[in-house]
C-alpha cells in the first residue's frame, strides 16, 4: 500500500475489532499488520440498540471497522427489481456494510443500525456462492455487483477482496462482476486477470455536486482518470450518473457532466451509462436536514411520495431531467446507451415513449431472468 | 424531594403506592402494587420507572428533572426499564433545548405525546428565533401531532431558503389553512404546473358536461375525466367529443 492510501485510511479509522471467528482471515491479519494501534478489544466494543442511529451515531460507525464473518447468504437478487420499477437483472453480494465516504443522499443513513463499518471476513464463503449460482443459472449471462451496501472499492487496498472474487470468474464465463465505486482506488487492480468479466463503474455526478453532496469521495476528474486506467487495461468500464439531483444550474452542470464523459470515452468503450433520480425512504429526509443542513443540494428539491413510498421529485421533473441528459449524449453519439434505473414503467414511457424491452440498445438488459432461491445455495 | 409533585405526577393515570428504600414517594395506597415487590429492593430506576410507566415520554422528562434535583438517576437504564432504547445524544439534545420552550409549546408536545423521534424535525434547527416563531404559532393553533410536525418542519425548511413572510404566518386562524399555504410555497414548481395545466384544460372547447381536471397523486400529475350522461347514448356522444379532442389534450400535456 502506497503511503497516500495508508494515510487516508489512517486518518479515516479509529479502531477496528475483530470477531474471535475472524481472527485468522486473511483481511484482520492485513489490518493487524497494518494499524496495530488501532485494534481494540472485541468486548470493549460499543453495543448499540436502536431503529436508526443518531447523526452521531452515525458519523462515528464510519470511523470504527468491525471484522467479522456474515451469516446469512451473500447473494441477493437487487432490490430495485419490484412491481414498481422496471427490473434490469442485477444481483448482489455484500461484502460489508457502511462506507467511509459520506454522501449526503446515501440510503445506508436509513437502513443501517449497527455503530460499526463491518467488514465480513468468510469471502470464502461468497466466492463459493457466486460460484453457484453462476453454475444454476448457466444458460443466462448475470451481472453481479458488490457496491450495494458498502463501496465496492473503498476498501478494496485492505481488503483484497476483488482479487479473492475473480478467483470465481475463471469457470464461469456467465458472470460479470460489477464494481461500483466513488473512489479512485485501481491500481491494485491493475495487474489482476480479469478474465474480462469485470466492469468498474463510477457513480459520477457534476463537480458542484460531488464537492456539495458527496464528502470525501474523489473528485469527479480524479474518478474520469481512474477509469482510464482500468480501461486502458481491458476492463469493462460503466457510469452511473445515479443520483440526478435537482439544483439551480442543474441543466447546465449535467450537460457539462456529459460533455466531460464524451470528450474522454467513445461510447464503445463504455457498455451502458444509467441514470436514476434522487429517492430516499421518507424517514431518511429528517436525517439528511440534520447532517447535511436544510441548504444542501439533497433538501432543497420538491420531493413527494411516490408508488414505492419512497420520496422522489414530480414525476415530470424526472423525466426532463433524464430526457435532458440522454438528448445530450445522444448529441456527441447515437450509440451511447443510456437506462433508467429504478424507475417506473410511468417515467420510461414519458423519457422513451416505450418500455425498456423495446429500446433498441437496452433491450437485452431487462430480459427477465429466473428467481435466484438464495435459501438452496 | 418535592412529594406533592412526584404524587401528582404519578397518580396521573393510575393511582397507586409509591416507595423506594425508605423514601414515600406517596402517602395514599390506592389500588394494587401489580408485580412490584416492594419486599425486594429495587433500584431508583426501577423503581421510578415502575411508578411513571403511564406517563408520556415528556411527563417522564419532567420527573426525571425533579427526582434528579436530589439524587442521582441514570437516564439509559431508567428508559431501559421500558424496553425503550434512548439514544443518549438525542436526549441530551432534547434535554437541552425544552429549556427554552414555553410552556404552551411543553403543553403542546405533552398533550400530542410527542417522542424523541418526532422532536427530530426540530431540535436540530439552528436559528432559535424562527424555531420559537413557528413553536409559539403551533402552541397557538393546536393542530393535531401530525399536521403539528409537519407545519415546523415546511416552515424551517422554507425559512432556510427565505421563502416566507412572518408577517403572513401571523394571520393565519387555523392550522389546516396554514399547512395548505406552507405545502403551497414549499412545493411551488409543481403546483405551478399542475395550475398551468388545468389553465389550459380549460381553454379545451368541451360540451357542457364534460370536465377534465389535474389531480396529483404523490410525484405524478394525472388526468381526471368527469362525465355526466343522461343515458347510454349521452355518453357515447360525449365520449365521442372528448376523442376529438384528444390532440389538444396532448398538447396541453406537452406544454405544461
Amino acid at each position: 500500500m502506497n503511503k497516500e492510501l495508508f494515510k487516508h485510511y489512517n486518518e479515516a479509522f479509529e479502531s477496528i475489532y475483530i470477531h474471535p471467528e475472524s481472527m485468522d482471515s486473511k483481511v484482520a491479519i492485513n489490518l493487524r499488520s497494518l494499524f496495530p494501534k488501532k485494534i481494540k478489544d472485541f468486548d470493549s466494543r460499543k453495543k448499540i440498540r436502536a431503529q436508526t442511529l443518531s447523526p452521531e451515531d452515525f458519523d462515528q460507525s464510519k470511523k470504527e471497522i468491525l471484522v467479522m464473518p456474515y451469516k446469512g447468504k451473500f447473494f441477493k437478487q437487487c432490490p430495485g427489481g419490484n412491481q414498481n420499477s422496471a427490473c434490469c437483472n442485477y444481483f448482489v453480494l455484500n461484502l460489508g456494510s457502511q462506507c467511509h465516504f459520506n454522501c449526503s443522499y446515501c440510503y445506508l443513513q436509513s437502513f443501517l443500525n449497527s455503530p460499526f463499518m463491518v467488514i465480513y471476513s468468510n469471502i470464502d464463503e461468497a466466492r463459493f456462492e457466486l460460484s453457484k449460482v453462476a453454475k444454476s443459472m448457466k444458460d443466462h449471462r448475470i451481472r453481479v455487483g458488490t457496491g450495494e451496501t458498502i463501496d465496492s472499492l473503498g476498501l478494496d487496498p485492505l481488503t483484497n477482496y476483488t482479487s479473492e472474487l475473480v478467483k470465481a470468474l475463471k469457470d464461469n464465463s456467465n458472470i460479470q462482476l460489477e464494481l461500483k465505486t466513488k473512489s479512485n482506488f485501481v491500481d491494485h487492480l491493475l495487474d489482476m486477470n480479469h478474465y474480462n468479466q469485470v466492469t468498474v463503474s463510477w457513480s459520477v455526478n457534476p463537480e458542484e455536486v460531488v464537492e456539495s453532496e458527496e464528502h470525501e469521495t474523489a473528485t469527479l476528474d480524479q474518478r474520469l482518470e481512474a477509469a482510464r486506467k482500468v480501461l486502458d487495461k481491458n476492463f469493462s468500464v460503466a457510469f452511473h450518473i445515479d443520483p440526478v439531483i435537482w439544483h439551480p444550474d442543474w441543466e447546465k452542470n449535467y450537460k457539462r457532466l456529459v460533455k466531460r464523459i464524451c470528450s474522454s470515452f467513445k461510447p464503445n468503450e463504455v457498455p451502458y451509462v444509467s441514470l436514476g433520480a434522487l429517492r430516499f425512504q421518507t424517514e431518511q429526509a429528517q436525517i439528511m436536514k440534520e447532517r447535511f443542513s436544510r441548504t444542501s443540494f439533497v433538501n432543497s428539491g420538491e420531493m413527494f411520495v411516490s408508488k414505492d413510498k419512497k420520496l422522489r421529485y414530480d414525476s415530470r421533473l424526472r423525466s426532463k431531467m433524464f430526457k435532458t441528459i440522454i438528448d445530450e449524449f445522444k448529441s456527441y453519439s447515437r450509440s451511447w446507451r443510456v437506462f433508467l434505473c429504478m424507475e417506473s414503467p410511468e417515467t420510461w414511457l414519458q423519457t422513451y415513449g416505450d418500455s425498456p424491452r423495446r429500446v433498441e440498445g437496452l433491450d437485452e438488459l431487462f430480459v427477465p431472468k429466473p428467481l435466484v432461491n438464495t435459501e438452496t445455495l | 424531594m418535592n412529594k406533592v409533585l412526584l404524587n401528582s405526577y404519578l397518580t396521573l393515570k393510575t393511582p397507586r403506592s409509591y416507595a423506594w428504600k425508605n423514601l414515600i414517594l406517596s402517602e395514599s395506597i390506592k389500588g394494587g402494587l401489580g408485580s412490584f415487590d416492594l419486599s425486594l429492593e429495587y433500584s431508583l430506576e426501577e423503581s421510578l420507572a415502575y411508578f411513571s410507566k403511564t406517563l408520556s415520554f415528556f411527563s417522564k422528562l419532567e420527573l426525571l428533572d425533579e427526582v434528579q434535583k436530589e439524587y442521582d438517576v441514570d437516564v439509559k437504564k431508567y428508559f431501559a426499564c421500558f424496553s425503550f432504547y434512548l439514544d443518549l445524544n438525542l436526549y441530551n439534545r432534547i434535554a437541552k433545548v425544552k429549556l427554552k420552550w414555553s410552556n404552551e409549546f411543553l403543553q403542546w408536545v405533552k398533550e400530542k405525546d410527542l417522542n424523541p423521534k418526532d422532536c427530530r424535525t426540530f431540535i436540530y434547527a439552528d436559528d432559535e428565533a424562527d424555531l420559537n416563531f413557528i413553536l409559539d404559532k403551533v402552541s397557538m393553533l393546536k393542530p393535531s401531532k401530525m399536521n403539528g410536525l409537519k407545519i415546523i418542519d415546511l416552515y424551517l425548511d422554507l425559512k432556510a431558503y427565505n421563502m416566507i413572510d412572518e408577517s403572513l404566518i401571523k394571520e393565519f386562524k387555523t392550522d389546516q389553512s396554514l399547512l395548505k399555504h406552507l405545502h403551497k410555497l414549499k412545493f411551488k414548481e409543481a403546483f405551478k404546473r399542475d395550475e398551468q395545466l388545468d389553465l389550459h384544460f380549460s381553454k379545451i372547447d368541451l360540451l357542457k358536461n364534460v370536465k377534465l381536471k389535474v389531480i396529483r397523486e404523490g410525484d405524478m400529475n394525472k388526468i381526471e375525466l368527469n362525465i355526466r350522461a343522461w343515458g347510454p347514448a349521452d355518453l357515447l356522444k360525449q365520449m365521442e367529443s372528448v376523442q376529438k379532442k384528444i390532440k389538444e389534450i396532448k398538447n396541453a400535456w406537452s406544454i405544461s
